[in-house]
């Protein structure tokens, strides 16, 4: 087999492999374009942990602040949350995916193992050499396919990476500005926070400098709340 | 059949929820009109060097804390040795520079100073004293570290002012000669 045709059996390998998390990449980009929705350049990613904490404080105040489309967008973000770790996972268990979904679905390989097997089961000695020459062949070729596999899959897959991020920042900036919406619809929520300077438009930043008085200096959230800081600034 | 990591189903939104986000982009519109001082430093970007080259929505999110700074004669605008993030416009007015207590130059308006302590994190290497009565100055930072969202903008200035320092250099050599 040549290297083009190498090349081709990976290219349809990962087509298949990538063809749902490209599905639901495309269906989100267009949700956004067609609607001219926001893709904000600051690393509101970052800040979801905080917003998850500002959620949690208000949650206790007020159990029924948030609407039903804040709900979803949590939701949609969970869950896009664990494609990500998962699709990062997979530069680390790579050689994984190789051996148990690549090269399963090789027919190269397939038959090469079958003759291999058959001649092992023969058990004759005239076939050493050739059981041999063929456990060589094969580990050759591994090594050919995995280096032309590695280098494809795992472009394909930081353009996932990349391209989940992108959607998770713009969905973690709009679940930033709808937490504050439904939380100073709240009477409780905003009964509780009469004595906190919150600033129209800046909400989060706001409450974020007066958690920075009363969290412990040094521990990790204080050192967290500050560089989330940065990301408002 | 392989299908790669399975997916959990895709959350739907309706019309309400989309009408939801739409009024939270108008309000942030509305922000962004209110931003006076990033608007005065969009009309003189092409002025300062490291910004050039910088679309508008990719300068909003590397700039922060944009400042209109007023100053009178002998105010230090930047001391010696100090740390600091800010950088600075001159829009009218004059200022002096000094290092080691001894004058190196003159700044007016249209110039621009403090970048390279802003930008590589370092100490101030000189003193500018404010020269003029009534100096404007436009004082900004730029945010280093969101490379994630921000990489171009911020290739772009690295390029901006690695430009800028060699320009610096050839200078020197040409005055040396």
């Amino acid at each position: 087999m040549d290297k083009k045709t190498i090349n081709l059996v990976i290219e349809k390998f990962n087509d298949i492999y990538f063809k749902n998390i490209h599905q639901i990449i495309e269906s989100n980009f267009n949700f956004f374009d067609e609607f001219h929705l926001v893709f904000p350049k600051k690393n509101y990613l970052f800040t979801y942990k905080y917003l998850n904490y500002v959620y949690n404080n208000f949650t206790r105040i007020d159990d029924e602040f948030m609407s039903l489309t804040l709900k979803k967008l949590q939701r949609d973000i969970e869950n896009i949350e664990i494609l990500y770790v998962e699709y990062e996972k997979i530069e680390v268990d790579l050689q994984i995916v190789f051996d148990k979904s690549f090269l399963k679905k090789s027919k190269l390989f397939t038959y090469m193992q079958i003759d291999l097997k058959n001649l092992k089961e023969e058990n004759r000695e005239s076939n050493r050499e050739e059981i041999k020459e063929i456990k060589h062949q094969l580990k050759e070729l591994k090594k050919i396919y995995y280096n032309l596999f590695e280098k494809d899959f795992l472009e394909q897959n930081r353009y996932v990476l990349k391209d989940l991020k992108e959607i998770l920042n713009s969905k973690v900036y709009y679940f930033d500005r709808l937490l504050w919406k439904d939380a100073m619809t709240s009477q409780n929520i905003r009964q509780k926070l009469l004595h906190v300077k919150i600033k129209k438009g800046d909400e989060s930043k706001s409450y974020l400098k007066e958690l920075l008085n009363v969290v412990l200096p040094y521990s990790d959230n204080y050192k967290y709340f500050q560089k989330c800081l940065k990301v408002y600034r | 059949m392989l299908k790669g990591i399975p997916m959990k189903q895709q959350v739907v939104y309706d019309k309400n929820d989309i009408e939801n986000f739409l009024n939270l982009t108008k309000d942030e519109e509305k922000n962004d009109r209110r931003s006076k001082n990033f608007k005065k430093l969009l009309g003189v970007q092409k002025k300062i060097s490291i910004l050039s080259n910088i679309n508008k929505t990719d300068l909003q999110q590397i700039v922060y804390n944009i400042q209109f700074l007023t100053y009178d004669f002998k105010d230090v605008i930047i001391d010696e040795d100090t740390k600091a993030r800010e950088m600075y416009y001159i829009l009218s007015g004059e200022c002096q520079v000094f290092v080691k207590n001894k004058k190196v130059g003159k700044l007016k308006a249209g110039e621009t100073f403090g970048e390279s302590a802003a930008i590589f994190n370092t100490k101030r290497n000189a003193r500018v004293v404010c020269s003029k009565n009534s100096t404007v100055l436009l004082s900004f930072c730029i945010d280093h570290d969101n490379m994630d969202f921000c990489a171009p903008a911020l290739a772009t200035m690295y390029k901006n002012l690695a430009y800028q320092i060699n320009t610096k250099l050839e200078d020197m050599n040409v005055n040396s000669l």
